[in-house]
């Protein structure tokens, strides 16, 4: 017996049915094939099975804000319903995800024009960006959107004026009140020469060897009280008086949201009585701020007064007055007169002496109101605290004393003129970086407000919500019956 | 599938295509990023972003088809040519690229665990893929020019198995078979040409056809000096056959050309006449075949395991996707429940 193959052995050489054997490498294959649709099912259902599992959908960390919430979906998001208005949706259905963010961030429409974005908190405030995403820094393009081009919008067109505005300094307009008060002149009604103020003993004068007695401030001519708020440490009273920017300009509280000079601007508004009064109460022989009748009231008063004290000094003079009326005076005919007369001269010195700050009616006598801005830029927010660093002189250069010397009508002049800087002056920092300047913030949020400020956040109510309800993320509980 | 000038005119319209509509696409994504109001790229949720990732996702799901497709009971179906199978899944899978970079927003923050994952399997998944096409366009050629003793990779032990039965056959018949023995074994011991070929694999062209054909060599049927034989006996036992039946490397004595040529070189100095020369030098073309065996197994390695990563990954991918559309819808709120 031979081993010799036959020449139908050596046609199967290769076996025909070679392809149905599994080998090594199909096996392998095969294992990672079903591990792969077993840990791919798994991983499926832990995402929509589990809680745990149901953050792995999260879009991203969310802010530190909102921290409480970052394994409760639901505490924001209503299921099916976006919260970005870019979103593109196959139902017209109005999304209440929105409403969830107002639950407890209550804001009010945007120039009292309400649109639908105000309604879509996450049209601006995107979360799920990190943990130290500050929220309310919108990107300039939520709001060049429509002021780049705001007649393309629906808006009423006489209420847009700027209807460009893409950025700043370039092509932002300027400043609205700033541009008024150099066209128009300052509105203020009132005249005031912050150089003067500024001056040494405040005088009128810019040299002190050209003073005439009396003319210089001291500290001794100030009230006990005053002396202590104005002297600075180490002076003496006969020291001439020197004021500050901060001797008026006080820094107010910006700890509450209110819409108020203080906090809009940093600073406390001037009020006659703490801020001129040390220098200017006695000056005055009546109250200052009265009104035109109660001024006359209270002159025609001291007229009598005079006039009653005159009476003492002439004997038998209280016969001329018949039936006296307990209570009242019967004024002799000839008095009458004489009183007018003193009233009348009494209002012009009185009128003469407001006209140093005010403006004053020819005819009437009657004192324009102030009108001096609290807030020179309204459409703004300006913060003094974040300027601190800086010398007022940077922005405020008019309101120093003068080297040159002022006549009176220079003064008044000077006192028309408004020493808020316009947006050159902030450009100088808030621009783009440009060689030695620019680099600050220059971006719409740095000044303007989205939101005014909202009556939930001017005051605090007795919520709803407990410590437990608040962190599961409830918005709101019905009060038991 | 080989791409080269020959199929060019094939793949050429699809290459058309995929470019026409990532054009497209590329230019709507623009669009609506400068129509849009927002300072970032467009993201999914986005009318463009959502378009895209709906069509990329149903790209995606039909890259996956073309497993099931060769499921051998759904082949039978024969739905569509496997070529152009083949190229659909290339080139929608190239498509896939550009549509899922605009469905992310060209942005390299891809979310969270879920999508992060998604798009790591996705960015592995192309890049096994287009490895294997690259793979598959340099190593069949590579083969077919330097291995012509390929075969099939799962058969590679039981042709050196037939191998040594051969030599071990030839060795017998040289050493003195009884020729009765032969004559005896009735019909098929009359094809008498059977004891004296030695089967070896070549190219050869016959006409227009390249391929593979048997390469068949005559053995005379002769007695080899005893003393030869019995020198050729003992390297086959000790050396040649163990590197047939095993394979390996270049440290054994002939894993690798110049060491078995100077092996062979000796082994043929060391007999004194011509056929057993020439039994040598078969013995050397044998391991020259084992070797490209050998070699062809590393290649094929290469040429089918990517498949082993590209398949389980697209599967695990394919689960995924599912889970990040639910979680889409059910959070971006694309559609009411």
């Amino acid at each position: 017996m031979t081993n010799n193959p036959t020449q139908k052995e050596r046609a199967f050489r290769i076996r025909l049915d070679h392809y149905r054997a599994w080998d090594a490498a199909s096996l392998v294959r095969l294992g990672l094939v079903i591990a792969a649709i077993v840990g791919g099912i798994g991983f499926a259902i832990w995402c929509f099975a589990t809680p745990s599992g149901t953050l792995a959908a999260t879009h991203g960390p969310i802010s530190k804000t909102h921290a409480m919430w970052e394994s409760n979906c639901a505490a924001c998001h209503v299921a099916g319903e976006p919260l970005r208005t870019g979103a593109w949706r196959l139902t017209s259905t109005t999304s209440t995800s929105g409403g969830r963010c107002q639950a407890c961030h209550v804001v009010a429409d945007h120039h009292g024009c309400p649109t639908d974005a105000d309604q879509a908190c996450a049209a601006c405030h995107q979360e799920h960006r990190g943990e130290s995403v500050d929220l309310t820094q919108v990107d300039d393009s939520a709001c060049t959107v429509c002021h780049a081009d705001l007649r393309s919008h629906s808006f009423d067109l006489e209420f847009v004026i700027d209807a460009g505005v893409s950025g700043f300094p370039q092509p932002h307009p300027e400043f609205k009140s700033v541009a008024n008060a150099i066209e128009q002149g300052d509105p203020g009604n009132l005249a005031f020469s912050h150089s003067r103020h500024m001056r040494l003993g405040l005088s009128s004068l810019p040299d002190l060897s050209e003073t005439k007695p009396g003319d210089h401030f001291s500290y001794n001519d100030m009230s006990l009280s005053d002396r202590e708020r104005y002297l600075p440490q180490g002076g003496k009273l006969t020291d001439l008086v020197q004021l500050e920017c901060a001797s008026c300009h006080q820094p107010g509280s910006t700890a509450n949201s209110n819409e108020t000079a203080a906090t809009l601007t940093g600073f406390e508004p001037i009020d006659f009585d703490q801020h001129c009064g040390a220098c200017h109460r006695e000056q005055l022989r009546v109250p200052h701020g009265l009104r035109l009748d109660e001024l006359d009231e209270h002159l025609t008063f001291l007229a009598r007064s005079t006039w009653f004290e005159s009476l003492t000094k002439k004997p038998g003079i209280l016969a001329e007055l018949e039936r006296p009326i307990p209570g009242r005076t019967r004024i002799p005919t000839g008095a009458t007169q004489e009183i007018e007369e003193k009233l009348t001269a009494a209002k012009a010195t009185i009128a003469n002496k407001c006209r140093e700050c005010h403006v004053v009616d020819d005819q009437s006598l009657a004192v324009a109101p102030p009108k001096v801005p609290n807030v020179w830029l309204p459409k703004a927010h300006f913060d003094h605290h974040a300027h601190r660093a800086m010398q007022c002189r940077e922005c405020h250069p008019g309101s120093y004393s003068k080297a040159k010397r002022l006549s009176l009508a220079e003064m008044a002049n000077e006192s028309k003129l408004v020493d808020i800087p316009g947006k050159d002056n902030c450009a100088q920092c808030h621009a783009p970086k440009a060689g030695a300047t620019g680099g600050a913030r220059h971006d719409c949020i740095t000044c303007h407000r989205y939101h005014k400020s909202s009556p939930s956040t001017e005051s605090f109510s007795n919520g709803s919500l407990t410590a437990n309800d608040f962190l599961e993320g409830a918005t709101h509980v019905e009060p038991a019956n | 599938m080989l791409i080269n000038s020959e199929t060019w005119p094939e793949h050429r319209k699809w290459v058309v295509a995929v470019l026409v509509v990532a054009l497209a696409a590329i230019g709507l994504y623009w669009v609506e990023t400068m129509r849009s109001n927002d300072s970032r790229w467009l993201g999914g949720s986005s009318r463009p972003g959502l378009l895209f990732g709906i069509v990329a996702g149903a790209i995606i799901v039909f890259e996956i088809l073309l497993w099931p497709r060769k499921w051998p009971g759904v082949r039978a179906w024969r739905i569509g040519r496997t070529q152009t199978w083949l190229r659909a899944h290339i080139w929608l899978g190239l498509l896939s690229v550009p549509l899922v970079v605009l469905h992310h927003g060209l942005a390299f923050e891809w979310g969270g665990p879920l999508t992060v994952l998604l798009m790591v399997l996705y960015w592995a998944v192309i890049a096994s893929g287009v490895l294997g096409l690259y793979l598959q366009q340099i190593l069949p050629r590579h083969m077919l020019h330097t291995l012509p003793a390929e075969s099939i990779v799962s058969q590679i032990p039981h042709l050196t198995a037939q191998m040594v039965t051969d030599i071990e056959r030839v060795f017998r018949d040289a050493g003195g078979a009884p020729a009765d023995e032969i004559s005896a074994r009735g019909d098929e011991a009359s094809d008498e040409s059977a004891s004296r070929f030695l089967v070896v694999g070549a190219v050869r062209t016959v006409g227009h056809v390249g391929g593979r054909v048997l390469e068949t060599k005559a053995l005379a049927f002769e007695k080899i000096d005893r003393t030869d034989l019995a020198r050729l006996k003992l390297a086959f036992g000790e050396t040649i056959r163990p590197y047939l039946l095993r394979g390996g490397g270049g440290e054994k004595e002939i894993g690798n050309v110049t060491a078995a040529a100077t092996y062979f070189s000796s082994l043929r100095g060391n007999v004194t006449t011509s056929r057993a020369a020439e039994l040598v030098d078969s013995l050397a073309e044998y391991c020259n075949i084992r070797r490209q065996y050998d070699r062809q197994r590393r290649i094929h390695r290469l040429l089918h395991g990517w498949i082993s990563i590209h398949l389980p990954l697209s599967l695990l991918l394919f689960a995924i996707l599912i889970a990040h559309g639910v979680s889409a819808i059910r959070y971006a709120g694309i559609w009411p429940w």
